[in-house]
C-alpha cells in the first residue's frame, strides 16, 4: 500500500474513533438529562395517581364503615349522621383531586381515563347521606349497593393508576438502560481511542527517532567527507606550496622568479579557498568546536599584525594597533578562531585599501545583555562599504562591489565565516555605521579574564643553543618528507625522517635529537600516540621539544595534542619562515632568513 | 377567634388545583407565638388521621399560613377545609417539591407542639 494512502486511512480511522467517542458521550449526556427530567417530575409532583386513587378508596371504605354505625343505631341518629356526613365530605374532597391539579392533568391524557372522569362526576348525588330519606334496612342496603358500585369504579381507577405507574417505571428503566449502554460505549470507544492514539504516538516517536538517527548518520557522513576532503586536497597542495616556496629560494632568472612567485600566490589562494569552503561547510553543519584557553592579549595582537604585515600590499599602508589600558593582560578564548576572524577582517582591510592606514583597536564595552564584551575594531581608509551593501556583505559568496568592480580574489565566504565563528564564540561581527571614509568592522566576544599566572607550557625553559639542530621528522607522505627536509636543511639543520609514529619512537629511542616534528595523521601510529610514547620514554623524552605538524582545524585536536605533551603547532602548509620562527621559539634557535 | 390574630394572605398555585389560588388565614408563626408554644417541631394531624411533622423553623423561614378561606370562600371539608396549612410555593422555588408539598396539611384537626 502506498504510504499516503496508508496515512489517509489511518486519519479516517482516528476520525471515526473520535466521532464514536463524541457520539457516545453525547448519548450519555442526553440519556442522563432525560433521566434527570423524569426523576425531577416525580419528585416535584407529589400527588401521583396511585396515591390519590387508593386514598379515595380508603375514604370511601371509611364512609361505608360509618354507615354501619347507623345500622347499629337502627336509624339515623344525629351523631352517627354527622360522622357519616364528615366521612362523605372527606371522600368528596379526595374525589375533588381528580378534577383539578396535576392528577387531573395526568388523567386527561388518555381516552380511558377521560371516560372514568366522566363517571366520577355522577357519584356525588347518589351517595350523599344528606340526600338519603329512607334509613330503613332496605334503604341502607340500596345505599350499600351504590357504594359497592362506586368502590368498583375507584378500584378500576386504582388499577389504571398502577398501569400508568408501571409504564413510568419502565420508561425510567429504559432511559437508565440507555445511559448504561451509552456509558459502556463511551468507555469502550474511549479505551479504543486511547490505544489508538498511544499507538500513533509511539509510531510517531519511532519515526522521529529513525529520522534523527538518519540525520545524524548523514551529518557524520558529511563530516567524514569534509575531513577526508580536507586531508586529500591539502596534502598535495601543501607539497606544491612548500616546493614552490623552496624553489623561490634557489637561483632563478627574473622571469622564472616571477613565475614561481605567481605560482606560490596562486597556491596560497587555492588553499585559502579550500579552507574557506571547508570552514563554511563546518559552520553550516554545526561541526565547529570553540575552545577556551588563556590568551595573552598583547602577544595575540602582535602575532596578528605580524601575519597581516606580511600580506602583499601591506607595505604601502600604515598598520597600527591599540589596546585599551583597562583590559586584562590575559583573556579566555579560542586563540585560533579569534585569530581567524580578525586576520580575515584585517586582510580584507589591507586588500581593499589602496593607501592610508589599517587599524586594530581593542577595548572593552558593555554588551547588549549587560555583560562586558571585548571589542576589536578593524578600520581602514579604503573605499568603504556602500550603504545598500551593509547587510549583503555578510551573506555567503558576496563581495562589496562585486558587480561594478573587477571581482576581488577570494570566495566571498570570509565575512560570513567570520561572523559565524564570532557568533559561535558568543559574540558577533558587525559593520560599524559609516563615519567619514573607509570601513570599520567590529568584532565582539564576551570578555572573560584569565588567571594572571603564566602558563607553564609557554614558560617552559628551553635550553638555548646555537648551531645546527638534529631534528626528527615523522611524516608519511614522501613529497612532504621532501619539502620539510629541504626546508630544514635549508635552515642549516640535520634531518632524520621517520615514515610513521612507530618508526619515530624507535628512532628517538635509538639516537638523541634536539627537536621532534610529528605529523598527526600517519599510518600504524598517529602523532598523538607517538608524542605520548616519546614523553614516556624517559628523561630525554620528557625534555625534548615536540611540535605537531598538521592541518589542525578542530580545537579538540589541539586539546588532545596538549594532553599528549605536544609543545607547539605548525600548521600546513609549512613555510620556511614559520618553521624558522617555531624552531627559535621552542629550541632556542635564532631565526634565520628563509 | 383566629381572625383576631390578624389576617395573612398568600397567593400561590398548588399541585391539587388549577390556576393561582388566594388563601386567607393566620400566620402560623404568629399563632404559635400567641399561644405561647415552645418546641422545635409540630405534628399536624388531619381529619382523616393524616399526620406530618413540621419543623417550627419553617414558619420563620417562610410566611406559612393556616388558611380558612380559599378564593374568598370559607373552606368546607369537601374543599379541604376548614383549615389548610399553606406554604407560599410560588414565591420560593425551594418549596416546589414533594417534601414541602407533604406539609400542606388540609382538613387540619389538631396541631401538637413537640
Amino acid at each position: 500500500m502506498r504510504p499516503d494512502l496508508h496515512a489517509a486511512r489511518r486519519r479516517w480511522r482516528s476520525l471515526a474513533v473520535l466521532a464514536a467517542v463524541a457520539l457516545s458521550a453525547l448519548g450519555i449526556a442526553a440519556s442522563l438529562y432525560s433521566f434527570h427530567a423524569l426523576v425531577t417530575r416525580f419528585y416535584v409532583t407529589k400527588e401521583n395517581l396511585v396515591f390519590v386513587s387508593t386514598r379515595a378508596e380508603v375514604e370511601l371504605a371509611r364512609y361505608s364503615s360509618s354507615l354501619l354505625g347507623m345500622a347499629a343505631a337502627r336509624g339515623a341518629s344525629a351523631e352517627a349522621l354527622t360522622e357519616a356526613e364528615l366521612r362523605f365530605d372527606i371522600f368528596l374532597s379526595r374525589l375533588e383531586l381528580f378534577r383539578g391539579g396535576v392528577v387531573a392533568e395526568a388523567l386527561s391524557e388518555g381516552q380511558e381515563e377521560r371516560a372514568l372522569l366522566a363517571r366520577i362526576e355522577t357519584i356525588e348525588p347518589a351517595l350523599d347521606p344528606r340526600a338519603v330519606q329512607d334509613w330503613s334496612p332496605e334503604g341502607m342496603r340500596a345505599l350499600e349497593r351504590r357504594i359497592s358500585g362506586v368502590a368498583l369504579l375507584m378500584q378500576e381507577i386504582s388499577l389504571i393508576a398502577l398501569r400508568r405507574e408501571l409504564r413510568s417505571e419502565k420508561e425510567l428503566l429504559r432511559v437508565l438502560d440507555t445511559s448504561v449502554a451509552a456509558s459502556g460505549a463511551f468507555f469502550a470507544m474511549g479505551t479504543l481511542a486511547l490505544l489508538f492514539f498511544l499507538r500513533a504516538r509511539s509510531r510517531a516517536l519511532r519515526n522521529a527517532e529513525r529520522a534523527r538517527a538518519a540525520a545524524e548518520a548523514a551529518d557524520r557522513a558529511k563530516g567524514d567527507f569534509l575531513a577526508k576532503m580536507s586531508h586529500e586536497i591539502r596534502t598535495p597542495l601543501n607539497a606544491v606550496i612548500g616546493l614552490t616556496n623552496l624553489l623561490g629560494g634557489t637561483a632563478l632568472a627574473t622571469q622564472q622568479r616571477q613565475f614561481v612567485e605567481t605560482m606560490e600566490a596562486a597556491g596560497s589562494q587555492l588553499l585559502q579557498v579550500v579552507n574557506d569552503v571547508l570552514d563554511f561547510s563546518r559552520l553550516q553543519a554545526g561541526r565547529v568546536e570553540i575552545a577556551a584557553a588563556p590568551i595573552e592579549l598583547r602577544g595575540f595582537v602582535d602575532r596578528l599584525l605580524l601575519v597581516i604585515g606580511g600580506l602583499p600590499g601591506a607595505s604601502r599602508l600604515a598598520i597600527s594597533s591599540s589596546i585599551a589600558p583597562d583590559l586584562p593582560a590575559r583573556i579566555l578564548g579560542d586563540d585560533a578562531r579569534l585569530m581567524q576572524v580578525l586576520s580575515n577582517l584585517l586582510a580584507n582591510a589591507v586588500k581593499f585599501t589602496r593607501e592610508g592606514e589599517v587599524r586594530l583597536d581593542v577595548s572593552a564595552e558593555r554588551g547588549p545583555d549587560g555583560g562586558e564584551v571585548l571589542r576589536f575594531a578593524v578600520s581602514d581608509t579604503g573605499p568603504g562599504i556602500p550603504e545598500e551593501m551593509r547587510d549583503e556583505i555578510f551573506e555567503p559568496f558576496r563581495q562589496a562591489g562585486a558587480e561594478r568592480l573587477r571581482p576581488h580574489e577570494g570566495t566571498g565566504l570570509g565575512l560570513s565565516i567570520s561572523r559565524g565563528l564570532a557568533r559561535l564564540m558568543g559574540g558577533n561581527v558587525v559593520l560599524a555605521p559609516a563615519s567619514g571614509r573607509g570601513a570599520c568592522f567590529v568584532t565582539t566576544i564576551p570578555l572573560r579574564a584569565a588567571a594572571t599566572q603564566d602558563d607553564a607550557r609557554v614558560a617552559a625553559p628551553v635550553a638555548s643553543r646555537s648551531g645546527p639542530l638534529v631534528i626528527l621528522v615523522a611524516e608519511d607522505t614522501p613529497t612532504n618528507q621532501l619539502v620539510i627536509r629541504l626546508m630544514l636543511e635549508g635552515l642549516g639543520h640535520r634531518v632524520r625522517i621517520a615514515a610513521n609514529g612507530v618508526e619515530a619512537v624507535e628512532a628517538f629511542v635509538a639516537e638523541a635529537c634536539d627537536l621532534v616534528l610529528l605529523d598527526i595523521q600517519m599510518p600504524l601510529m598517529d602523532g598523538f600516540e607517538a608524542a605520548r610514547r616519546i614523553r614516556g620514554s624517559g628523561a630525554r623524552g620528557r625534555a625534548v621539544p615536540i611540535l605537531a605538524l598538521s592541518a589542525f582545524t578542530q580545537p579538540s585536536d589541539r586539546d588532545e595534542a596538549t594532553r599528549c605533551g605536544i609543545d607547539g603547532f605548525l600548521s600546513k602548509p609549512v613555510r620556511q619562515k614559520n618553521l624558522a620562527e617555531a624552531l627559535s621559539r621552542f629550541a632556542g634557535e635564532a631565526p634565520r632568513a628563509a | 377567634m383566629l381572625e383576631a390574630l390578624g389576617v395573612s394572605r398568600t397567593r400561590t398555585t398548588t399541585v391539587w388545583t388549577n390556576g393561582p389560588q388566594d388563601f386567607e388565614g393566620v400566620s402560623l408563626k404568629a399563632l404559635l407565638e400567641r399561644v405561647g408554644a415552645f418546641g422545635d417541631r409540630i405534628d399536624a394531624v388531619a381529619l382523616n388521621y393524616y399526620k406530618v411533622e413540621i419543623p417550627v423553623s419553617d414558619f420563620a423561614r417562610w410566611p406559612v399560613i393556616l388558611a380558612w378561606r380559599q378564593n374568598g370562600q370559607l373552606m368546607r371539608v369537601r374543599d379541604k377545609g376548614p383549615l389548610w396549612i399553606v406554604y407560599p410555593q410560588d414565591d420560593f422555588p425551594a418549596l416546589n417539591n414533594k417534601e414541602a408539598q407533604g406539609k400542606w396539611t388540609w382538613q387540619l384537626k389538631e396541631i401538637r407542639v413537640k
